[in-house]
């Protein structure tokens, strides 16, 4: 049983920390959620958990080992969907996908055959043939998404996987969160929205101002909050404005000679 | 128009309006710099030909800068194709607005008019300051050389805009005849077309100057209907040296290009309500297919020179980024096209020397010079394309999944630009000297063409360190200029020392053995070179950052 383990992260940009102190573990079978209002740390958390940015201290370890020890070798286990949908628009769906299991080492009989599969089911098929750069929000997230699964990773990173998606695909990835992490995968999942957060994920962590808030499950943190709803225990531990007068005082700016 | 177009790459290269520029007056300046010799009186005297007229020798290099002039030109209107009319993004931002239709219409029309005035200025701009120069520099009459400015300019400048109107009536035309789909389907078929006769009417450079002074009612009627013949018949015609045939042609040459300019007027006023409706769907997906031959090429070179994974994936990204990404196309094209502009100079200057080369024993060194020239410019053109970022924001890819210690980068870099050029030596070796000058001197003239190549490219690679179009760049070295001297004098040695030694050792053929240890010292440098590199001049890197005048030491932060 492989186990990603964040101890004391912190990150600096030009010595303001953007995550400090942030620990967590997440087993294989547990699927994460991480909640945070804008700036919170979720997306630099992300990108230490990837490799993509060194932690100014603290370390990732996954299976007991650092992961800068052989990071190629760690990323080999690991799927990852960014926050913002970043492909190279002048290949096309097929192109991209070819092109990350090329560079994953996947052998190109499973490779097409992955590929095709992925793309009949999440109804891309049609359109692998067309540049990435004529399709829609959610076309282009459903590539990143199947650019994550190709090989079959033992852990999976989702930043914002749902946005941009049409309902029915949204409904798709939601439930196949869950059932990857029903056959044993571990995945850390980062959200604004905190319904999908509650229904998928067993362990939720809040992060506010890049430190940690609250950890534990959904009903832990309902009950430790004295709310009924995750929304409203996130409200309550985080926000320190009134939405709903803020709201109010918007629509009286737009008003205003 | 500069900035723009629907494929304009945000996180690419911006080469900024002030160095485009520069790019485009380029080849006019290497080209005028070139002829300094054929015009000079020194160089008359030493050659004995006292009775020198420059009027009369010009007449090929006016030729040439009058096919390179609508060359330039009709490239930057094919190149800024998805941007001289409205694009989706123009259609987003301006149709919300409450601003008549009309009043896009005018602002396009202005600043089509400003492109082709700015464009022809640019490209011509060298060879009307030099040229002339050059041409009547040993003439002491101001007269002679104001002529002979006037025609000049009045050739090159309606040249270009003849050319550039030509290409924006065929893309207005185009707009409103097809549906907007057919029309974006066989949008870069045509373009590829124009590129093929625009390169064809750089070609005539070769062959058609020589026809034009005898030119009359009964000969060669094609050579009529060459725009390029019309022009350089208005230039003679502006000379006083034009009979009743190439006044006629000079006439046609004014009709023509006032008509072509209305014409593209008009065409664009009558194309652009549809075009601006319709390129709010211009991002609409195109049913697209398979590409069955390129897959097949792909397996071949995979089988043949790319083995590792990496190699594999950074072959086909490579080569789709620099056919499908605008900057990194246009650089490559630029070299390329600089090139084939001093190439066909070449073969043009050895063709009107008074004695054929081509019935000489062995090839001139100017002809032996073409492959050595195309290699050069491919070559430079490839590495300084792979420099130019294409999607920055999606190399997240590349640095998840491959590993800074890397040391793939330098040798892969190589294997494509061989890949690339192997082809072209071929292609230009057996159609060049093949039928002329028979097996072995094109076997012994292609080996040392190709292993001077390889040589070079290892020395352009050394310290290559990064994947092709994944890396930022700073816009400008602070060794821009010491690079391009550089590059300068590196052609002078790689191509013209070369070709000049190659055509000494060709009278002997056992002077060729000279090239052994002189190329068996510089392949034993390089590897010098490489050894002594350190384990930082190797690495992996996606970010290249200029180097900062103070260094922090970050010592607030307690690791």
């Amino acid at each position: 049983m492989v186990s990603l383990v964040a101890r004391n992260l912190m990150k600096c940009y030009t010595s303001v920390p953007a995550v400090e102190d942030v620990s967590f573990s997440l087993r294989s079978g547990e699927v994460l959620g991480c909640l945070g209002p804008n700036g919170s740390g979720k997306s630099t958390t992300v990108r230490m958990l990837i490799g993509l940015s060194d932690p100014t201290r603290g370390e990732v370890l996954f299976g007991g080992k650092n992961i800068r020890m052989n990071l190629v070798a760690y990323r080999k286990l690991v799927g990852y969907v960014p926050e913002e949908a970043n492909l190279y628009p002048f290949l096309s769906g097929l192109e991209y996908l070819e092109l990350v299991g090329t560079l994953r080492g996947m052998d190109e009989p499973t490779l097409r055959k992955r590929i095709d599969s992925m793309l009949e089911l999440f109804s891309l098929h049609p359109h692998r043939h067309s540049a990435v750069g004529s399709y829609s929000k959610g076309m282009r997230q459903r590539i990143l998404l199947i650019a994550a699964l190709l090989d079959d990773p033992e852990l999976l990173i989702f930043d914002e996987p749902l946005s941009g998606l049409d309902v029915t695909s949204a409904l798709i990835v939601k439930n196949l969160i869950k059932l990857l992490g029903e056959r044993g995968k571990a995945v850390f999942y980062c959200s604004h929205v905190l319904e999908v957060v509650e229904k998928v994920c067993s362990h939720v962590m809040i992060l506010r101002k890049g430190r940690v808030l609250a950890q534990g499950s959904a009903d832990d943190l309902r009950q430790a909050a004295g709310q009924s709803s995750l929304e409203h225990a996130f409200v309550h531990l985080v926000e320190d404005r009134d939405a709903t007068q803020t709201a109010r005082d918007l629509a009286d700016a737009m008003a205003t000679a | 128009m500069i900035h723009g177009g629907e494929t304009a790459d945000e996180d690419g290269l911006d080469l900024g309006m002030g160095l485009l520029f520069g790019l485009l007056a380029l080849p006019g300046v290497f080209s005028s710099l070139f002829l300094a010799d054929k015009y000079g009186s020194l160089f008359q005297v030493l050659r004995g030909d006292l009775d020198f007229d420059p009027y009369s020798a010009s007449l090929p290099d006016e030729y040439f800068f009058i096919a390179l002039s609508m060359v330039v030109t009709a490239a930057v209107a094919i190149w800024k194709w998805d941007s001289l009319l409205p694009d989706r993004r123009d259609y987003i931002n301006l149709a919300p607005l409450p601003i008549a239709s009309s009043s896009f219409l005018g602002a396009n029309i202005f600043a089509l008019l400003l492109l082709v005035g700015a464009t022809a200025v640019d490209v011509n701009i060298a060879s009307i300051g030099l040229f002339p120069l050059v041409v009547c520099g040993s003439h002491s009459s101001l007269t002679y050389f104001a002529i002979f400015l006037g025609a000049h300019l009045v050739g090159v400048t309606l040249a270009s805009v003849f050319s550039f109107s030509a290409v924006m009536t065929i893309l207005c035309v185009l707009m409103s005849v097809l549906p907007f789909r057919l029309f974006r389907k066989c949008s870069m078929y045509v373009r590829c077309i124009l590129i093929a006769v625009i390169l064809a009417i750089l070609a005539t450079s070769a062959t058609v100057p020589g026809e034009i002074q005898g030119i009359a009612e009964h000969t060669r009627s094609w050579l009529k209907l060459l725009p390029t013949v019309w022009f350089t018949s208005l230039d003679q015609w502006m000379l006083g040296r034009a009979n009743p045939t190439t006044a006629m042609l000079g006439n046609r040459a004014l009709i023509a290009t006032g008509l072509t300019f209305v014409f593209a007027i008009c065409t664009c006023v009558f194309s652009y309500r549809r075009c601006f409706t319709s390129s709010g769907e211009a991002n609409a997906m195109l049913p697209a297919r398979e590409n069955a031959i390129g897959n097949w090429i792909y397996r071949m070179v995979h089988r043949l020179v790319f083995q590792t994974p990496f190699e594999r994936a950074a072959f086909r990204f490579t080569t789709k980024a620099l056919v499908r990404g605008e900057s990194q196309a246009l650089v490559l094209g630029w070299f390329v096209g600089l090139g084939i502009v001093i190439s066909s100079q070449s073969l043009v200057g050895s063709l009107t020397q008074p004695i054929s080369s081509m019935g000489q024993r062995i090839p001139s060194a100017e002809i032996l010079s073409v492959p050595l020239t195309l290699s050069y410019f491919l070559i430079l053109g490839l590495r300084c394309s792979f420099e130019v970022p294409i999607a920055l924001r999606a190399n997240w890819l590349f640095r998840l999944t491959v590993s800074p210690d890397s040391r793939e980068c330098a040798a892969f870099a190589r294997k494509v630009i061989a890949v690339f050029l192997l082809p072209v030596l071929l292609l230009c070796g057996l159609s060049l000297y093949a039928s002329s000058w028979g097996w072995k001197f094109t076997v012994v003239h292609l080996t040392i063409v190709t292993v001077v190549s390889v040589l070079f490219i290892e020395i352009v690679s050394i310290q290559f360190r990064k994947i092709p179009f994944t890396c930022s760049m700073p816009r400008f070295k602070s060794n821009s200029i010491v690079v391009i001297f550089i590059y300068v004098v590196g052609f002078f040695i790689f191509s013209t020392a070369t070709s000049t030694a190659e055509h000494w050792a060709f009278q002997d053929l056992r002077r060729v053995l000279i090239f052994l240890p002189v190329l068996g010292a510089i392949w034993l440098g390089i590897k010098y070179w490489q050894k002594s590199l350190t384990y930082l001049d190797t690495r992996v890197i996606f970010d290249e950052l200029p180097p900062t005048v103070v260094e922090t030491l970050n010592l607030s932060t307690s690791r």
